[in-house]
């Protein structure tokens, strides 16, 4: 089948060409949108009433912004959203810098780190809330096998999710375990497809590993680190299993994300006024930290 | 971006717009007769559906359904569900009038919430025919079960299981050893809880780690542990949860008195005879801890207690003495009841099925088969005392006298919010970031806003 | 790397050293898992913890037979497979399209981002009222059309940025040899792309096997998942630990097998360019 066969097709194809771009768009986009558009406009829609699904006595009226006046006045909705943000800076800035150091020693050939780069998706195969049952289990404080190993090395036993200062810290070491697999898997894609010409031309010239790093290897490197941080910028503000499972928000509020809070307000007490409003602006939230990053990678790849 | 694909940009959404509605038009017609053909095909194959979450009971439930089956030649299908989502599963369902379930069975704790709502139908008339039949005997049914299934004066549902965590599970063999009885008074059971945290048996080196390990994690736990050290030191409510908890007014009261009392016990409990980190702790862990023979004493669910006795799961088969937690003599609150209850959901399709269903299970004979097959939670009084259920579960002879005492967690719609202040307040004061009655302070501060805006100081 | 050999074997066996802990860090936990799943549970919650036990096959049995797994597992097979096809089909086609022609910009790349930020806890309860009236509810559809909320878009997101980065030249020499857009598409870029789609697919797989609360609200008997029966352990007063390592071990274990296989696909498949280096 030749190229002009298919041109002189007739005007159907002459069509097709023309609006190729446009028709490899619109199934997507028609598909999504039937979806979603309900979910939306109903949330939308909501956010704007007083309505309690569970307690229809309260009534539902118009607030106008009300609800989202509400959700910037409760303390609790903004220390929450506060915390999210210092565990998503944790998360990221963590399953980053060990993604890259992984990827980096996984970077060879050899059969350790052919079998290295399939084990290393475990974590990510795992379904969360197994993984965050595991962490607890193995966290607990009292029998926990962690605990024990610390304990016959003669180091200190802290009580992890149980503690103020560690719970937030226990929680992103679930997510660490669980998403780093997900940063090296990206990254060392990314360093696969950089010409191993450039290091020797580099050695020629008498770089440092360091220089060649920080020359070669970042810089080319740089879309892939911008795919890996949006996607799991955008997945640490749904973080949920692993603190319904371990921390139930707890001891006090230290663990209570902006998630959990979320879903309090709709699946626990029904609020779903306020619940909409609340997701609309975690929506906003993470539409501003997006817009951040695409321009850092439309700047940085200059598309 | 250009004008064009600005232009293109408004067709697509044009479009789109216009397709969605045309969709979720044809889906509503859709709908529609489906529903239609749902009640149409009625008469004959009636399947009944009942929505629960997975208890060691469900055990029993399902031997319940499969007799009903037999019976009366109607299907019934069980969907158990996971706990932490059996509340949002049965809200979306009875809210959306969707009548996927004929029963539905929430926890106790949302009780007045479901009822409150107006999306299950009343049962008056049903509950006075039950009453009138001498054979279902309705005065042998749990009292304080019953509490949970009325609301605003009209009768709701009935309780298809109930447990309680005011027992107290001792170990005889260490606890006679030592000279020891079964401690009748919170001071005794510190007095106990004191010498076995770090106790080491000088004849067999068994070890006893803790003197009692109590559940601290944030919401249900801590705060059922609470609330029955707080009933059970003469503490008392009604079924709004007035008197300990808060005035006829709703004027928070927890703060004061057998509520600040009750804190106090329970974070000594917590911080001095438990395992470190006592907000890790769950019921789950309790249990765990005490199977594997390194506590003491425990107050712990009745519905658990097969697995006391389960060789696979346990270290400590036989050598556990079960009574009630230390109570003040002569008083009613010996503990709290939790429950769950059939209601019927106002878009349930067959309610005939259903009621009968409840008249079925709820019959002297069936909860026997309950108790038998699944775990100690009877919900009539006579089971408490059948000789074979107490040759089945040994640690019920102490029951009757303990349900008598116990009372349910207050029926307010607002109850599971009132639940998220506790929590905080309690579990922060356990991790030591603030004094306990500080902690109850604000509690109640956050229990009096949220009574505000649901209109109870109008 | 040629770098390394050079520097002589002391340096690489060190980075094999490091190599191999890293390995027993990510494995272990999930080691201790299995050997969770075939305790008993009075083993399972003994201090210290214990190494040599008596096994048990008793976890496995009931979470087989008395619970069911073959229906969550084939539930979320086809679940899993069939968010992906869709995902691939719908999203595939419009991520070449925006990266090679810029068709809407950032403004449609921005759409996409939006579909797939909205936090699912709020879309949940919409999207069941939404399946309700279409008499969805508790259909694999149900599920289906809920996880292609997010696996479109991040199919979509995912390949634009793959083929941003993929050279242009080959597609270009196949336009001036008279193809049309359509068919360069066909017979250039979709085999150039195959690695790229292997790769997008196995993480959507991933996502589409492991979500759990559209599951869960959209399905009763017929259509749960295995992240449902994983919860399903989670019982009001105590947590079934052997039962819940049990599932965890059965259902990691395909996934593992099957990413062994293709492993080479999802490490090229982010980068179209270089394929044609590796292969070399």
């Amino acid at each position: 089948m030749s190229g002009s066969k298919i041109k002189s097709n007739g005007l159907l194809n002459t069509w097709l060409e023309r609006k190729l771009p446009t028709v490899f768009v619109v199934p997507s986009m028609v598909f999504l949108t039937l979806i979603v558009i309900f979910p939306l406009l109903y949330m939308l829609y909501t956010s704007t009433r007083f309505v309690n699904i569970s307690k229809p006595h309260y009534g539902n009226y118009f607030v106008g912004l009300g609800n989202y006046l509400d959700a910037i006045r409760d303390p609790k909705a903004m220390k929450a959203l506060g915390i999210t943000i210092f565990l998503t800076g944790i998360v990221v800035s963590a399953e980053f810098i060990l993604g890259l150091l992984i990827s980096v020693l996984l970077n060879r050939p050899g059969k350790l780190q052919t079998f290295a780069q399939t084990v290393i998706l475990i974590p990510f195969i795992m379904t969360p809330v197994i993984t965050a049952l595991l962490w607890r289990y193995m966290l607990q404080p009292d029998i926990g096998i962690i605990n024990y190993l610390l304990g016959s090395l003669g180091l200190p036993e802290p009580t992890w999710y149980a503690s103020t200062s560690l719970a937030l810290i226990s929680v992103a070491i679930v997510d660490i375990w669980q998403w780093t697999p997900f940063m090296v898997i990206i990254l060392l894609a990314g360093l696969q497809r950089i010409p191993l010409v450039l290091y020797e031309v580099a050695m020629v010239d008498g770089s440092s590993p360091m220089q060649m790093f920080f020359r070669i290897t970042f810089p080319l490197l740089r879309p892939m680190i911008m795919l890996s941080l949006v996607f799991k910028l955008l997945y640490s503000l749904k973080i949920f299993d692993s603190i319904h499972v371990l921390t139930k928000g707890g001891p006090g509020t230290v663990t209570q994300i902006y998630n959990y809070h979320l879903y309090k307000q709709v699946f626990r007490f029904f609020y779903t006024g306020y619940g909409s409003a609340l997701g609309v602006i975690l929506a906003i939230v993470t539409l501003v930290f997006c817009l951040v990053l695409v321009r850092l990678i439309s700047e940085e790849t200059g598309r | 971006m250009t004008l064009k694909s600005r232009k293109i940009q408004v067709l697509i959404i044009t479009v789109l717009v216009v397709l969605a509605i045309g969709f979720y038009g044809l889906t509503a017609i859709a709908g529609g007769d489906s529903k239609d053909g749902g009640k149409g095909g009625k008469s004959k194959d009636i399947t009944l559906k009942i929505i629960i979450d997975s208890l060691p009971v469900v055990a029993g439930q399902r031997f319940i359904a499969a007799n009903f089956e037999k019976e009366t030649g109607i299907k019934v299908e069980i969907l158990e569900v996971p706990y932490g989502e059996l509340k949002e599963k049965i809200m979306l369902d009875i809210i959306g009038g969707s009548g996927e379930f004929d029963l539905v069975c929430p926890d106790g704790a949302w009780a007045a919430e479901v009822m409150a709502s107006g999306y299950i139908i009343k049962m008056d008339d049903f509950i006075k025919e039950l009453k009138a039949d001498s054979q279902y005997d309705f005065d042998d049914l749990v009292p304080g079960g019953l509490e949970f299934c009325k609301w605003d004066g009209s009768w709701y549902g009935l309780p298809s299981t109930l447990h309680s965590n005011a027992y107290l599970i001792t170990r005889k063999d260490l606890l006679e050893k030592a000279g020891f009885g079964v401690p009748r008074t919170w001071d005794e059971f510190d007095e106990i809880a004191e010498y076995f945290t770090g106790y080491v048996d000088p004849e067999t080196g068994e070890e006893v780690d803790y003197g009692t390990i109590t559940p601290g994690q944030r919401d249900d736990p801590i705060i059922m542990a609470w609330m029955n050290r707080m009933l059970s030191m003469g503490g008392a409510i009604d079924g709004l949860g007035i008197g300990s908890l808060w005035d006829s007014n709703f004027e928070p009261t927890f703060h004061r008195g057998p509520g600040l009392e009750a804190a106090k016990l329970l974070m000594k409990h917590l911080i001095e005879y438990g395992p470190p980190g006592p907000t890790s702790v769950t019921w789950g862990t309790q249990t765990e801890v005490y199977m594997s023979g390194r506590a003491a004493m425990i107050a712990a669910w009745d519905v658990l207690f097969a697995d006391f006795e389960n060789p696979s799961q346990s270290k400590v088969v036989g050598k556990s003495n079960y009574s009630q937690i230390p109570i003040v003599a002569g008083k009613k609150g010996g503990g709290l009841l939790a429950t769950r209850a059939f209601y019927i959901p106002k878009g349930a399709k067959n309610k005939d099925a259903a009621r009968a269903y409840i008249k079925f299970a709820t019959s002297k004979e069936q909860d026997k088969q309950t108790v038998l097959n699944g775990a100690p939670a009877p919900i009539r009084l006579s089971n408490f005392t059948d000789p074979d259920v107490l040759a089945k579960w040994p640690s019920m002879r102490e029951a009757g006298k303990i349900y008598a005492t116990l009372i349910n967690e207050p029926l307010v719609p607002e109850w599971s919010e009132i639940k998220e202040a506790l929590g905080i307040a309690l579990t922060r004061a356990a991790v030591g970031e603030i004094e306990v009655g500080d902690a109850l302070d604000e509690a109640a501060e956050t229990v009096r806003e949220i009574f505000e805006r649901a209109g109870y100081y109008r | 790397m040629i770098l390394l050999k050079k520097r002589g074997n002391f340096k690489s066996a060190i980075l094999n050293l490091l190599t191999l802990l890293l390995i027993l860090l990510l494995v272990l936990p999930f080691i201790w898992l299995i050997i969770t799943s075939f305790k008993f549970p009075a083993d399972i919650w003994a201090k210290p913890p214990v190494w040599a036990f008596e096994p048990t096959l008793d976890n496995y049995k009931n979470i087989i037979f008395e619970k069911n797994l073959p229906l969550y597992l084939i539930n979320s097979v086809v679940v899993a497979v069939c968010t992906t096809l869709l995902a691939i089909i719908f999203g595939f086609p419009a991520a070449y399209s925006m990266a090679r022609f810029k068709t809407g910009g950032r403004a449609l790349f921005f759409d996409y981002l939006t579909f797939f930020m909205f936090p699912p806890i709020i879309i949940a309860i919409p999207f069941f009222i939404f399946m309700k009236s279409a008499g969805l509810i508790d259909s694999k559809i149900a599920v289906i059309l809920a996880h292609a909320t997010f696996s479109i878009p991040f199919v979509v997101l995912m390949m634009r940025g793959i083929f941003l980065d993929a050279p242009i030249d080959v597609e270009e020499a196949a336009l001036i040899d008279g193809c049309t857009k359509f068919s360069a598409f066909f017979r250039v870029v979709l085999p150039l792309a195959k690695p790229g789609i292997v790769a997008s697919a196995v993480l959507v797989f991933i996502f589409s096997w492991n979500e759990l609360l559209f599951a869960l609200i959209l399905t009763y008997s017929r259509s749960p998942t295995i992240p449902i029966l994983a919860s399903l352990t989670i019982e009001a007063h105590n947590i079934r630990w052997g039962q819940m390592t049990a599932v965890g071990s059965i259902t990691v274990i395909p996934v593992v097998v099957i990413t062994f296989f293709i492993r080479k696909y999802i490490l090229i498949g982010f980068t179209l360019g270089a394929v044609g280096e590796l292969e070399k």
